[in-house]
């Protein structure tokens, strides 16, 4: 007794205590705990306690194992207290792949068929933590009697279990969809709260499911309005408010919605309008709204659903404002509707904002709203916000770079060629599979972009410049250099004189990466950029018909540099191999653009070269893919961090054979474009890196808290989130997002001028991503 | 499906946590602490809405808060949950737990775990809401414990009878037992 006396005394200090202390006097405590728990004589309401604490010291961060065991046998063969808190020791300690769980299906599956109705409703409760998906098997034909139990609180919990089983398993569990489906008609509306739970989940996968129960939902919600429910479903005014939220949103799968249910989901609207002020009210109605938008509703019944986002857009509550906006642009993308100078206004100073998630919900808005008029400053709206905020956050970045994409694809303009720098802007700021679509959209457009040749090659000579403007700035990422060195070895003549000041740079630009990247920690970033440089120069030397020495020195220090990168080794190899014959090379390929020969591009004339080689020994060609799918033991490692992985991340391909040794004569193609991927573009600096100071001090990292840190010190960003937007910076955004005259220009046209000039007066330093403060 | 529910006080420090997808012992509390970073760095007047962090985040999911006196209440929620629903189910956690503890404070949260979980059980299971009104859940909890204590009434008597056997010192209580005084008569008759 004193004993556990003294551990929840512990508790209490704890909250006092700093970490070092904490980490004492729990570990003390747990001691004591494993101690009681060991003795063959302790009481169970000592167990309870002392799994108690286990499950407070594990929240806490300190492993509590020995206690699971213990938790196992509470659970097993407790009275109702005693299994009670073995169930739910067991829920939060154990993990269904664990061992220990294991041991505890037939005790759950033994459970579920006692007589007391809390027991069989602890078991359902373990079920959802504790069976793993292929022990599931074992408990459904249990689980499909427990549906019609006599207590509505277990056939609750059935039905959740089968819900949670048909995630885990589905392809096992949906066939008990129609049993739960049955169960609409329950007599008790928690019940059917939970089916219609079970049935939003369902209905992708088996929408007849749904459809079989539309006439039951639709009397279901009139009966909710008109009432009839027990008063305890009433919540601040309005009758079983997340039963209707579930209704509505099922009735979004109808087909072809009859007037009927217009009128049903008007009448709910109707019904929850008055409640707005509560949070509940207002998702009942966005619920609404978002159910007559999908179904495209006539002008009438969208009139008045039009006035409540009016009305939530334009509350004092900043979660009502966040739910208009989100409201507004599901209508944006069905309708095409102007927005009032009110309407736009509430935009702009959503926008301006300094609340990042709102302004992060106002710049989903524009991108759907954009026009051919403002979608370069919504872009450059979306850059700038991914640039800032999103460094930590790769699955918003992902997402807003796919939407600023998806603008320069739907409105390129080959006059002013606004796309383009666009793309350079949001180049830096992607990562991987983005990164890479980024690259070859601006290298397709410098090649073939639509519109007159005289624009193209302006354009050319502006991304060129701006390319290498970009590349001297001391942060810059590796992405972006890739297509820099593209576009001097695509778009430079074909004069021996241009080819030589081309491959100067070249070299140049080599010797600067060779100089600048740590021995000890080469990034794939920087090793796709040198493969990159090294094709680059390939393509002008054999362009041109020329060479430079300081290009076989720089090929000759790379292999020498990177002796674990067979890949790379292999490249300079083939370009130090042609160098000598780079005028034959260039004469051939001359000869080849003039003449219409069909060429045999399966090189079966070297085929009893490559045997004889192969029999004497040499080493056969690999070709990229096999590089990466068998690493060779002293590469260094990828430097992407797995949890931060983008979510379209391409799982590495399967051994491919190489060409020569699978004896076909197919060439495993790789396309320029392959050469300029660029699998980690974090920023990267040609010059010494510099140390930047750091503003704040945080308080945690993924490392852990900060040692030595008073902890009742604040991180400083909330002082940094007050962002000032003066009120001419947002008559500027009014003018250019929603075309309004400035005060001051009336009568004038405002010009805009070339977006590709602006970019090159830009700072480029403040492109790329900023490196936040990290402990 | 709410993919998680914590509750961590101004400085970061775990009160509660309930993950309902599957995440080790080491990423719960990497999920805890950015969490804690997002959400603490954000001012009382925006809105209490969140895309989620890198750890537990994802296109689909949404951190939905509040924040009481010391206490952030958090739940990782996706797209099939309304946000303005979610925010009133957090109020009735609070309000259910505040009814049962009695002006419940942080401490409440360390001193309880367990009951603070039961209640949450009631609330939330599998990811999925169970029960949103108050007055259901505290009826639950309060129906349970009254079987408990029966059971704990009932089992513990045979325990109890075989304790105070135990207790007793039969031969002591033989010697110590006093005989009532017999008259004087029935002591001298002889036989």
């Amino acid at each position: 007794m004193a004993s556990c006396a003294r551990i929840w005394e512990s508790s209490q200090c704890v909250f006092f205590m700093r970490e070092n202390e904490e980490e004492w006097l729990i570990q003390d405590c747990l001691r004591l705990v494993k101690g009681k728990l060991c003795e063959p004589s302790t009481k169970p309401s000592t167990i309870i306690k002392c799994l108690a604490f286990s499950i407070f010291s594990e929240l806490s961060g300190y492993k509590a194992e020995f206690a699971y065991i213990h938790a196992v046998k509470l659970a097993q063969y407790g009275s109702l207290a005693e299994k009670k808190m073995g169930y739910l020791a067991c829920a939060f300690l154990l993990r269904e792949c664990d061992s220990l769980s294991v041991l505890l299906v037939n005790t759950i599956f033994r459970d579920l068929t006692s007589k007391n109705m809390y027991v069989v409703a602890m078991a359902l409760s373990a079920s959802c933590h504790l069976v793993s998906p292929d022990q599931v098997t074992v408990l459904l034909p249990v689980l499909e009697e427990k549906l019609k139990h006599p207590s509505e609180y277990v056939r609750s919990k059935a039905v959740i279990v089968l819900h949670h089983f048909c995630r885990v398993s589905p392809q096992l569990c949906l066939q008990y969809a129609n049993q739960v489906k049955v169960m609409v008609g329950d007599r008790d509306p928690g019940v059917v709260a939970h089916v219609l739970q079970f049935l939003i989940d369902v209905a992708e996968d088996l929408p007849g499911v749904v459809m079989d129960v539309m006439s039951a939902l639709v009397q279901i919600q009139n009966q909710i309005l008109d009432g009839k429910l027990p008063h305890e479903y009433t919540y601040k005014g309005l009758h079983a408010p997340w039963m209707q939220i579930s209704i509505i949103r099922l009735l979004q799968y109808l087909q072809e919605p009859s007037m009927d249910i217009y009128m049903l989901i008007q009448k709910t609207l109707q019904n929850a309008m008055p409640q707005m002020q509560n949070y509940i009210g207002s998702a009942i109605v966005c619920e609404c709204i978002a159910t007559l938008v999908k179904h495209k509703a006539g002008d009438e019944m969208l009139a008045s659903a039009l006035l409540c986002v009016v009305d939530l857009m334009g509350s004092t509550s900043s979660n009502l404002r966040y739910e208009g906006l989100s409201l507004l642009e599901k209508v944006l993308e069905q309708y095409r509707l102007p927005l009032s100078p009110a309407q736009q206004d509430v935009v702009l100073s959503s926008l301006c904002h300094p609340d990042q998630a709102m302004k992060r919900r106002t710049l989903s808005l524009l991108c759907t709203m954009a026009e051919a008029h403002n979608v370069e400053i919504v872009c450059t709206q979306v850059a700038d916000y991914v640039r800032d905020h999103c460094a930590h956050n790769p699955y918003i970045q992902h997402d807003l770079i796919s939407r600023a994409l998806a603008l320069t694809d739907r409105f390129q303009n080959s006059q002013t060629h606004w796309h383009i720098a666009a793309l350079i802007r949001l180049l830096p700021l992607a990562q991987d599979k983005q990164a890479k679509a980024i690259q070859r959209r601006i290298q397709l457009t410098l090649l073939a972009g639509s519109g007159n040749l005289e624009d193209i090659i302006v354009a050319r000579s502006k991304v060129l410049h701006i390319l290498a403007k970009y590349a001297e700035s001391k942060t810059v990422s590796t992405s972006v250099i890739e297509v820099y060195v593209w576009c001097l070895s695509q778009f430079c003549g074909a004069k021996v004189d241009d080819g030589q000041q081309v491959l100067e740079k070249l070299v140049s630009l080599g010797c600067k990466v060779l100089r600048n990247q740590e021995p000890s920690n080469v990034s794939q970033g920087i090793q796709n950029l040198l493969i990159s440089i090294i094709h680059s120069a390939s393509h002008v030397a054999e362009k041109c018909g020329t060479t430079i020495s300081s290009l076989e020195e720089l090929l000759q220090e790379i292999m020498k540099s990177h002796l674990a990168d067979a890949y790379l080794r292999h490249t300079c190899l083939e370009l130090l191999a042609s160098l000598p014959h780079i005028s034959v090379i260039h004469r051939a390929l001359q000869r080849s653009i003039r003449s219409e020969k069909q060429f045999d591009f399966t090189l079966s004339f070297v085929d009893k070269f490559v045997c004889e080689s192969l029999a004497a020994n040499a080493m056969p060609y690999q070709p990229k893919l096999l590089h990466i799918a068998v690493p060779v033991p002293e590469m260094t490692s990828l430097p992407s961090d797995s949890m931060t992985a983008p979510p379209d991340t391409v799982a590495l391909p399967s051994t491919c054979p190489s060409p020569v040794s699978s004896g076909t004569s197919s060439i495993i193609d790789f396309p320029r474009s392959e050469s300029f991927s660029s699998e980690d573009s974090k920023s990267w600096s040609l010059r010494s890196p510099q140390k930047e100071d750091i503003l704040a001090k945080p308080l945690w990292s993924r490392e852990g808290r900060t040692k030595n840190v008073d902890p009742f010190v604040y991180v400083g960003h909330k002082d940094q989130l007050a962002v000032v937007t003066s009120d001419s910076e947002m008559q500027h955004l009014a003018s250019l997002l929603f075309n309004r005259q400035e005060p001051g220009a009336a009568g004038e046209e405002t010009s805009q001028g070339d977006p590709l000039d602006e970019l090159l007066n830009k700072d480029f330093q403040k492109l790329s991503v900023l490196k936040s403060e990290r402990s | 499906m709410i993919k998680a529910i914590l509750v961590f006080n101004n400085h970061g420090k775990p009160r509660m946590s309930k993950f309902y997808q599957y995440f080790n012992e080491d990423m719960q509390q990497q999920i805890i602490k950015e969490t804690f970073q997002l959400v603490s760095k954000r001012d009382d007047n925006v809105c209490n809405f969140l895309e989620g962090g890198s750890l537990i985040g994802g296109s689909d999911y949404k951190l939905i808060y509040r924040h009481y006196a010391t206490l952030y209440f958090v739940f990782c929620v996706d797209s099939s949950e309304s946000e303005l629903g979610i925010l009133d189910l957090i109020q009735v956690f609070v309000e259910t737990l505040d009814k049962c503890f009695e002006n419940v404070c942080e401490l409440d949260l360390i001193f309880h775990v367990d009951k603070v979980h039961y209640i949450l059980n009631e609330l939330v299971m599998g990811g999925m809401v169970l029960e949103t009104n108050m007055t259901e859940i505290l009826t639950r909890i309060e129906d349970q414990n009254k079987l408990e204590k029966q059971e704990a009434g009932i089992a513990a008597a045979p325990a109890r009878a075989v304790s105070a056997v135990k207790n007793m010192n039969i031969p002591q209580q033989i010697k110590d037992m006093k005989l009532p005084d017999l008259p004087q008569a029935i002591k001298d008759l002889k036989f």
